[in-house]
């Protein structure tokens, strides 16, 4: 099973997809999500250091389990308005 | 009762005004957010948006149903554009009908501040050679 992250405006920019789909294992939770992206994409590294993360589209704690089928979203700080 | 709309188009600003005016409101106070032609002292030449739509639909949700639950108000519209937003266009619109003028006034002031906050919208400025996403200057 994989796991598909979203990513938005300067996420997005940096990885140059829309969306990541990362091949198994899952990562417990959005902590190893994180540094497993960061490792891939060092570049994305300092956008990821300030932006949150949003699973199933409720912003969420870098505690928080992940599961197989988790719709999972990078959010940049917001510039909306 | 509230209406939210993340909408591609012109903002119909005119609908919106019609739907939020009850007979029991005495006050509608209406923001519009618009595109501005600088920024920091450079001239801005477009505005692009982009959004995680149906997260940035639910948090406005939540916005409207806060702004209802605390104030007394007849209704609440919330539309933000997305893509580009040419100078001189809204980009948002937050309407608030309410009986008395200080709750329409205190929640549309709440509903523009929050938005700012937890939903999920990103705007980009370009200028004459250059381009930056406004809300990650660290990086």
């Amino acid at each position: 099973m994989s796991l598909k992250v979203l990513c938005f405006a300067t996420i997005r920019e940096k990885i140059g997809e829309p969306a990541l789909v990362l091949d198994p294992p899952i990562p417990s939770n959005v902590l190893e999500l994180i540094l497993k992206i960061k490792e891939k994409y060092p570049e994305a590294a300092p956008h990821l250091e300030i932006a949150r993360v949003a699973v199933n589209q409720e912003f969420v704690d870098i505690s928080h389990p992940l599961s197989d089928g988790d719709e999972v979203a990078i959010i940049p700080p917001v510039s909306g308005g | 009762m509230f209406l939210i709309k993340i909408v591609d188009e012109p903002i119909d600003e005119i609908s919106i005004r019609t739907w939020i005016g009850t007979d029991g409101s005495g006050a509608i106070c209406i923001f519009l957010g618009r595109s501005r032609d600088n920024h920091d002292g450079k001239k801005v030449i477009k505005l692009e948006y982009e959004g995680y739509r149906t997260m940035a639909a639910q948090e406005l949700k939540k916005i409207a149903a806060h702004m209802l639950k605390q104030w007394e108000l007849e209704r609440v519209a919330i539309v933000h554009r997305l893509g580009l937003v040419p100078i001189g266009e809204s980009s948002v619109l937050i309407a608030v009908s309410a009986p008395h003028r200080d709750a329409a006034f205190t929640a549309c002031r709440y509903g523009i501040d929050q938005i700012k906050v937890s939903v999920p919208i990103w705007k980009k400025e370009f200028y004459e050679g250059g381009e930056r996403w406004i809300g990650s200057h660290s990086c």
